[in-house]
C-alpha cells in the first residue's frame, strides 16, 4: 500500500526584485525551508517516496552553494526522493544537474530522472514512469511514450511530468510542453503527478498538479502545498490529501475610497492580516486631508508588520476641505495654489499635483505648530 | 504720523540736552554748518526706533571721551489723533519706555510694538542692521545714499506689501515667503535652478543607467552559455555515433584495395615501358643498317660518274690543243700590218712640215711691206703736229686777264654813259664867225658840249662865261670813269696788246691751234697704236721670221705627192695597232684555259683511281654480307616487341589507373577528414565542457540576479526620486506665479503716485517699477534705459521722488509716514531746486519732513518753519 509526497516547483533560486533587499532574501530563504518542511511532512507522515514533477531549479546557473543547500534541506526525509528536470531545469548537455553530479552533491536516496523511462522502486512499491524535459520546451508530448513503457507487475504505474495538459489549464499558460488529457488511461498509470501548475488543482481522480510549496507570485489559489496520494494497489483508485506547506500569504488588494467608511474597512483589514503576509495594495478615489493622514498611519503600521506591504496610491487623489484649508491658515495666494492642485488632480492622472498638495500641506501644518512670530 | 518734539542728551555733541519742541506739519527745516550735529539728529531719531535699548554697540553714541555717558533720545509723535511718547536710554540706564495714550509699554514689547507701527524688523543683537530696517529705511534718506534706492526697497519690501494688503482689496499673504523658501529649498535639493537633477537623484539616474547597461551586458553572455549547451547537446549526439562507427575506417579498407590495383597496374606498365624502350633501340638499329647498305649501293655510281667525268675533260682539252696554231698566225699577221702603218705615218709628217715653212714665210714678207707705209704716215702726221703747235705757241694768250679786261671795258663803256647823261649839256648855235674857246676848246657854229667839270667859257670880246656843272655824283662819276680807264689801261698793257679786239683774235687763233693738235693725236694714236718704236720692232721680227724660214726650207727635200695626209694615216697605224694587241689577249687566254683544263683532267684521274681500288678490296665485300644478315635479324625482334606492347595497352587501358588514383585519394581524404572532424567535435565538446563548468558561466546568473535586484532598486528609487522632483517643481512654480500675481497687483497705485510726481521734475517722462517694486525703467523723449544709467544728480532726484510715491502709496494704505532727508539734493542744481522744492512742498502736504541742511540759504523758499541747531545751541535752557 504505497503512500508517497507529490510536489514539484520550487524554483530554487527565485529572486524577488520588487522587494527590497531584507525582504527579497526573507522570500528566497523561504524556499529552502519549504523543502525541509516537505521532508519533515514526508517523515511524518510515513511516505515511501517524495515525487517532484519539475522545476526544482528556477534556473540552470543556480551558485553551488545553493545546489548544496537543497540537497542538505531534503535531510529530514531518507528518502528515495525522484527528482524530475522540467522546464525552468532541463537535462541540457550541461545543466544544473549534472553540475550537481560532478560536485557530487545528489545523496544515494535521491534519483534523478535526466533520461525518459522507467524508475522502479520496488521497495516502495512504485513504478515510475518519467518524462524530463531534455529541452527548454518542447511542442511534443513527452509523456507519449509511457502508454508503450511496461512497468514490473505488481507494483504501482505513477507518471511524473511536467508541462500543460491540453484543454484545461486556462489560455494564458503556455502551449509548450503539452500533456494529453488522456494520458492516464492510455497508459494505464494509476496516479499521474504533474508539475508546472504553481497551484494545487485537481485534473482527475488520477491526476492531479501539486503546486508549489511556497507561493512566489500574487496570482494562483492553493499555492503553497503538498499532496499526500495513497494507492492501494495497482488499479486502485488513489487518495489524494492536501497540507499547507506555504510560509507567507501572498496577497493583492485593490480598494476605492469613495465613501468616509472605505477608509475605515481598509484600516480595519490591514489590522487584521496577519504578519507573515505579502501584499500589494492598490487605492483609488479620493481622501481629505485627515484621512490620508489616517491612511498614511494606518500603512506605517502595516508595513513594519507585515513582511511585505507594497502600496501604490497613485490613483488616490486628496481633496482638502474648505475647514482644512481654513487650519491650514492658507490665505492669499496660498490658497489659490491649493485650489489650482485640486482642480488639477481632477484632470490628470498625473500624481504631481496630488504630492505636490501634500507637501504643500505638509509645510503649513508645519508652519501652524510653530509658535507665531508675533501675536 | 507727526513728530512734534525730539529730545536728545549725552548724544555725541549734545552732552547737554537739545531740544526740538513743536515741530510742524509739513516741512521742518532743521539747519546749520557742518559738524554742528545736523546729522546726529537724524541718527538719534533712527537709533530711537531701530537700535535695541541693550545693545552695548550704542557706545558709538556717547560723546567722545565720555565712557560713563548713557545717550538717550525722547521722542513725542502722534498716530491718528493718538499721542506716542517715546523715551530710550542705553548703556548705563537702558531702557526703553514707550507710552501711547493711556497704555503704557516698555522694554522689549515696547520696541516691537515700535517695529509694528512703523514697518521694520527689531534687530536680532548687536547694533541693527540695514535689511532691518524695513519703511523708514525706505523713507529715512541717509546723508549722500538718496540715489541708491534699489536695496531700500528690498529691504522694505515684505514689510511694503504687507502694508499694503488693505490697498489691495485682498489678503495678500505675506507669510507664503517662506513656503516659497521652504519648497524652493526641497526642491534644490533634488534640482539644479535650471530644473536638472542634482545631488542624490543625479546619483540614482547614473547608477540606473549604469546598472541597465550592465544588466543587458548580461544578454549575449547567458545567450552564449545557452548556445553552448545546446551545441554540446548536438555534439555530443553525433559524436556518439561517430565514435561508435567510426565510418573512416570503412574508407580507409577501400582506399588500400584500389591501391593494391593500382600496384598491379604499375607492374604492367614498367614492363610496357622496358619493351617499348628495347623496340626504339631496335628501330634506331635498324635505320643505321639501312643508312649503311645504302652507302654501299652508292660507291659503285660514283665510280662510274668519275669514269665519265675523266672523259669530258680529256675531250676538252684536245679541243683546246688543236685552236692553238691558228690563234698564233693571227697575231704574227696584226704585228707587220702595224709596222707598215708606222712608215707611211713618218712619210706624211715631213711632208706636212715642208708646206707649213712655206706659208709662214710669205706671211713674214707680207707684214714687213705693211709694216714700211704705215712708217711713212706717221712721219707726215708729226710734221703736221709741229706746225700746229708753232700757231699755238704764236697766239698764245692769258684767257683770264683777257676776261677781266672785257668786263672792264664793259663797265667803262657804261661809266661814260651816266656821265654824258649827268654832264652839263652846253648846245650852241653860233653865228658864223663866232667862235667861243672853252678852255683850249674852240667853239663854233653849231654843236653841243658836255661838261663834266667846271668850265670857262671865253666869249671874246666879251669876257667869260665860268660853267660850273650841277649835281653832286658828277665828280664822282669822273673820277670812277678816270678809274676805269687805268685799269684797262694797266691790262692791255699786261696783255701786250694795243686793244680789246686784237686780244679777242689772238685767242681765237690760239683756240684753232690746239683744236688742230688733239685731231693729229688722235690720228697718230689709230696708226701706231704702240708708238714708232714698237712699228720699228715688229718690222724686225717680220723680216727676222721670213729668212728662218727660208733658211728651214733650203735644207728639205721636196716632199712625195702621193702620201695620205697625216690624219688618215695617224688613223691607220691605231687600229692595225688595236688588232694587234687583241690577237695577243686571245691567245693568251687560250694558253690559261689549257692549263686549267690539264689540271682537271689529272685530278680526275686521281679520284678514279681511288674509287677503283675501294670498289674492288675484299674487306668490302665481307661487311656487305654481314650487313645484310644483321638487317634481317633486327626486323623480326622488333616485329615481335610491336605485338607485345599492344596487347599490354589494351590491359592497362581497361584497369583505368588515373580513376583507381582518383578513388585512393577520395576515400583517404575521406577517411581523414571524417577522422579530424571526430577529433574536432571532441576537442569541441570538451573545450565547451570547460567553459560550462567553469566559473565565469556559473557566476553568470548569480550576478545577473544581483545587478537586476539592484536595478529593480535604483528604478524604484528614482521613481520616487521623479515624482517629488516633479510635484515640487510643480508646486514651486505654482507658487512663484500666484506670487507674482500678487505683486503685480501692488504696481499699479505706485505708479500712480509714481507719475504724479514724475510730472513735476520731468515731464514728458515716465518710470516704471518692476516686479519687486523698484523703479526700473526710465523713459524720456522716445529713449528707454535703466535708472542705474543715468546721472547721479538725477537718479538722486529720481530716488527722493519715488520715496514721496512710497510714502503717498503707505499712508493711502493707512500706514504712519514720517519722511527725513538729510543734506539730500546737494547734486541738483538751482533750476531743478526749484522744481524739487514744488514736489517737496506738494509731498509736504500729506507728510511731515524732517529736511537736514546746512545750505539754509538754498531752501528759504520752501515755505517750511527752519530750526537754527548753531541758535539752539546757544539758547539751550541752563
Amino acid at each position: 500500500m504505497p503512500r508517497f509526497l507529490h510536489t514539484a516547483d520550487w524554483q530554487i533560486g527565485r529572486q524577488y526584485s520588487r522587494f527590497d533587499a531584507t525582504n527579497a532574501a526573507l522570500l528566497a530563504e523561504a524556499r529552502y525551508q519549504a523543502i525541509a518542511r516537505l521532508a519533515q511532512l514526508a517523515k511524518d507522515e510515513s511516505c515511501d517516496a517524495v515525487l517532484v514533477a519539475g522545476d526544482v531549479f528556477d534556473t540552470q546557473t543556480v551558485s553551488e552553494l545553493n545546489i548544496r543547500r537543497v540537497f542538505n534541506a531534503m535531510e529530514a526525509f531518507s528518502g528515495p526522493w525522484v527528482l524530475l528536470p522540467g522546464n525552468h531545469d532541463a537535462a541540457l548537455s550541461e545543466s544544473v544537474w549534472t553540475r550537481a553530479m560532478r560536485m557530487e552533491a545528489v545523496p544515494d536516496k535521491v534519483h534523478l530522472a535526466l533520461a525518459a523511462g522507467l524508475i522502479e522502486l520496488e521497495t516502495a512499491g512504485l513504478a515510475i514512469l518519467c518524462a524530463p524535459l531534455t529541452q527548454r520546451n518542447t511542442y511534443d508530448d513527452l509523456t507519449a511514450p509511457f502508454d508503450n513503457l511496461d512497468s514490473s507487475p505488481g507494483l504501482v504505474r505513477i507518471g511524473l511530468a511536467h508541462g500543460s495538459v491540453q484543454g484545461v489549464l486556462a489560455e494564458d499558460i503556455d502551449s509548450t510542453n503539452p500533456i494529453s488529457a488522456t494520458r492516464v488511461d492510455t497508459a494505464r498509470l494509476d496516479y499521474l503527478a504533474l508539475g508546472d501548475w504553481h497551484g494545487a488543482k485537481r485534473i482527475g481522480e488520477r491526476c492531479w498538479y501539486s503546486g508549489t510549496p511556497e507561493p512566489e507570485r500574487f496570482r494562483n489559489n492553493d499555492a503553497g502545498a503538498a499532496l499526500i496520494v495513497d494507492i492501494d494497489a495497482p488499479g486502485s483508485v488513489p487518495t489524494v490529501s492536501l497540507h499547507r506547506t506555504g510560509q507567507y500569504d501572498w496577497q493583492q488588494w485593490q480598494r476605492a475610497m469613495a465613501v468616509a467608511t472605505d477608509l475605515d474597512e481598509l484600516v480595519k483589514d490591514l489590522e487584521a492580516t496577519p504578519p507573515h503576509t505579502v501584499l500589494d495594495l492598490k487605492i483609488s478615489g479620493q481622501l481629505t486631508l485627515d484621512e490620508e493622514q489616517t491612511l498614511n498611519r494606518a500603512l506605517s503600521v502595516a508595513g513594519a508588520r507585515l513582511r511585505s506591504l507594497q502600496a501604490n496610491l497613485s490613483a488616490l487623489a486628496i481633496t482638502p476641505t474648505e475647514a482644512e484649508i481654513a487650519e491650514l491658515h492658507a490665505e492669499g495666494y496660498i490658497g489659490d495654489v491649493i485650489q489650482t492642485l485640486n482642480e488639477q488632480q481632477a484632470l490628470t492622472d498625473d500624481p504631481a499635483p496630488r504630492d505636490a498638495l501634500l507637501i504643500l500641506a505638509g509645510l503649513l501644518r508645519e508652519r501652524g505648530t510653530e509658535p507665531e512670530a508675533s501675536a | 504720523m507727526k513728530l512734534t518734539d525730539i529730545r536728545i542728551e549725552q548724544f555725541r555733541q549734545f552732552r547737554q540736552a537739545l531740544a526740538l519742541e513743536g515741530l510742524e506739519d509739513g516741512i521742518n527745516l532743521i539747519s546749520g554748518p557742518n559738524e554742528i550735529g545736523k546729522s546726529t539728529v537724524a541718527q538719534a531719531i533712527r537709533a530711537a526706533f531701530f537700535e535695541r535699548y541693550v545693545t552695548s554697540t550704542a557706545s558709538v553714541y556717547q560723546p567722545w571721551g565720555d565712557s560713563a555717558a548713557a545717550p538717550s533720545v525722547d521722542l513725542t509723535f502722534e498716530v491718528d489723533g493718538e499721542r506716542w511718547q517715546l523715551a530710550k536710554r542705553f548703556l548705563k540706564r537702558k531702557r526703553c519706555d514707550l507710552s501711547i495714550g493711556t497704555t503704557t509699554l516698555s522694554n522689549d514689547e515696547a520696541e516691537a510694538r515700535l517695529a509694528n507701527l512703523m514697518g521694520f524688523n527689531v534687530a536680532a543683537a548687536g547694533a541693527s542692521k540695514e535689511k532691518d530696517w524695513g519703511i523708514p529705511g525706505l523713507l529715512w534718506i541717509e546723508q549722500g545714499s538718496g540715489q541708491a534706492i534699489d536695496g531700500s526697497v528690498a529691504n522694505a519690501q515684505s514689510h511694503l506689501e504687507a502694508a499694503l494688503e488693505s490697498l489691495v482689496g485682498d489678503i495678500a499673504s505675506a507669510g507664503g515667503d517662506d513656503i516659497i523658501h521652504a519648497v524652493a529649498s526641497q526642491r534644490g535639493e533634488l534640482l539644479t535652478p535650471g530644473g536638472k537633477p542634482r545631488n542624490d537623484y543625479l546619483k540614482t539616474i547614473q547608477q540606473v543607467e549604469d546598472l541597465a547597461q550592465k544588466a543587458e551586458g548580461f544578454a549575449p553572455r547567458v545567450a552564449r552559455y545557452q548556445e553552448s549547451v545546446d551545441r554540446l547537446g548536438e555534439l555530443q549526439q553525433v559524436h556518439q555515433i561517430t565514435q561508435r562507427d567510426r565510418p573512416w575506417e570503412n574508407l580507409r579498407e577501400k582506399a588500400d584495395a584500389a591501391r593494391t590495383q593500382l600496384a598491379e597496374i604499375g607492374r604492367l606498365q614498367q614492363e610496357q615501358n622496358s619493351d617499348e624502350q628495347a623496340l626504339a633501340t631496335h628501330r634506331t638499329l635498324l635505320t643505321q643498317l639501312a643508312t649503311r647498305q645504302a652507302e654501299a649501293e652508292q660507291l659503285s655510281e660514283q665510280l662510274q660518274q668519275r669514269e665519265r667525268d675523266r672523259g669530258i675533260v680529256q675531250t676538252e682539252l684536245t679541243a683546246l690543243e688543236e685552236k692553238t696554231e691558228g690563234l698564233e698566225r693571227t697575231l704574227q699577221q696584226a704585228r707587220e700590218a702595224y709596222q707598215s702603218a708606222r712608215g707611211v705615218l713618218q712619210q706624211a709628217r715631213k711632208a706636212e712640215l715642208h708646206q707649213s715653212l712655206q706659208q709662214a714665210r710669205a706671211e713674214a714678207n707680207e707684214q714687213a711691206s705693211k709694216l714700211r707705209k704705215v712708217q711713212q704716215d706717221v712721219e707726215k702726221l708729226r710734221e703736221q703736229e709741229a706746225a700746229a703747235r708753232e700757231s699755238s705757241q704764236n697766239n698764245r694768250i692769258d684767257e683770264a686777264i683777257l676776261d677781266d679786261l672785257s668786263t672792264a671795258c664793259s663797265e667803262h663803256d657804261q661809266l661814260r654813259i651816266r656821265l654824258e647823261t649827268v654832264a652839263t649839256r652846253l648846245k650852241f648855235q653860233l653865228v658864223d664867225g663866232v667862235t667861243l674857246r672853252l678852255h683850249e676848246d674852240i667853239l663854233s657854229g653849231e654843236g653841243e658840249v658836255l661838261l663834266t667839270e667846271a668850265a670857262v667859257l671865253d666869249v671874246p670880246g666879251l669876257g667869260r662865261l665860268d660853267i660850273e656843272p650841277g649835281g653832286n655824283d658828277l665828280g664822282t662819276l669822273q673820277r670812277e670813269y678816270q678809274q676805269q680807264q687805268d685799269s684797262i689801261d694797266a691790262l692791255l698793257s699786261s696783255l701786250n696788246v694795243p686793244s680789246l679786239a686784237i686780244a679777242q683774235e689772238r685767242a681765237e687763233n690760239q683756240r684753232k691751234a690746239q683744236a688742230e693738235l688733239t685731231r693729229i693725236k688722235e690720228l697718230l694714236h689709230v696708226t701706231a697704236p704702240d708708238g714708232i718704236e714698237a712699228l720699228a720692232t715688229e718690222l724686225d721680227t717680220a723680216l727676222r721670221q721670213a729668212a728662218e724660214a727660208a733658211e728651214r726650207l733650203e735644207g728639205m727635200e721636196a716632199p712625195n705627192t702621193d702620201l695620205p695626209s697625216l690624219d688618215t694615216a695617224q688613223s691607220m697605224l691605231d687600229s692595225t695597232e688595236i688588232l694587234q694587241s687583241e690577237a695577243e689577249q686571245v691567245l693568251q687566254s687560250h694558253q690559261h684555259q689549257l692549263a686549267i683544263v690539264r689540271d682537271r683532267l689529272e685530278s680526275a684521274e686521281k679520284e678514279w683511281q681511288r674509287l677503283h681500288e675501294q670498289l674492288h678490296s675484299e674487306k668490302r665485300h665481307e661487311e656487305l654480307r654481314q650487313l645484310a644478315a644483321e638487317l634481317t635479324e633486327t626486323q623480326t625482334a622488333a616485329s615481335t616487341l610491336e605485338t607485345a606492347i599492344a596487347e599490354r595497352q589494351l590491359r592497362i587501358n581497361d584497369a583505368n589507373p588515373t580513376l583507381v588514383k582518383q578513388d585512393i585519394e577520395r576515400l583517404s581524404a575521406s577517411a581523414t577528414s571524417q577522422e579530424n572532424m571526430h577529433r574536432e567535435r571532441e576537442r569541441e565538446i570538451h573545450g565547451l565542457q570547460v567553459y560550462l563548468q567553469s566559473a565565469e558561466a556559473l557566476e553568470l546568473a548569480d550576478q545577473q540576479v544581483e545587478c537586476e535586484t539592484e536595478l529593480a532598486y535604483a528604478q524604484r528609487r528614482l521613481a520616487d526620486f521623479e515624482r517629488r522632483a516633479q510635484a515640487l517643481k510643480l508646486l514651486y512654480t505654482l507658487l512663484q506665479e500666484g506670487r507674482q500675481k500678487l505683486t503685480r497687483r501692488l504696481q499699479a497705485p505706485l505708479q500712480k503716485h509714481l507719475d504724479h510726481y514724475l510730472a513735476m521734475l520731468f515731464p514728458n517722462s515716465s518710470l516704471q517699477v518692476d516686479e519687486a517694486l523698484k523703479p526700473d525703467l526710465f523713459q524720456r523723449d522716445g529713449e528707454t534705459g535703466k535708472l542705474s544709467e543715468l546721472s547721479f544728480g538725477a537718479r538722486e532726484q529720481m530716488g527722493l521722488i519715488s520715496r514721496l510715491a512710497y510714502a503717498d502709496l503707505l499712508q493711502e494704505a493707512g500706514r504712519p509716514t514720517l519722511i527725513m532727508l538729510d543734506d539730500s539734493l546737494v547734486h541738483s542744481d538751482a533750476k531743478r531746486r526749484d522744481t524739487i522744492k514744488r514736489a517737496l512742498y506738494d509731498a509736504a502736504q500729506r507728510h511731515q519732513i524732517l529736511f537736514f541742511t546746512c545750505h539754509p540759504e538754498n531752501w528759504d523758499d520752501l515755505g517750511a518753519k527752519t530750526w537754527d541747531l548753531a541758535a539752539l545751541k546757544a539758547d539751550r535752557p541752563a
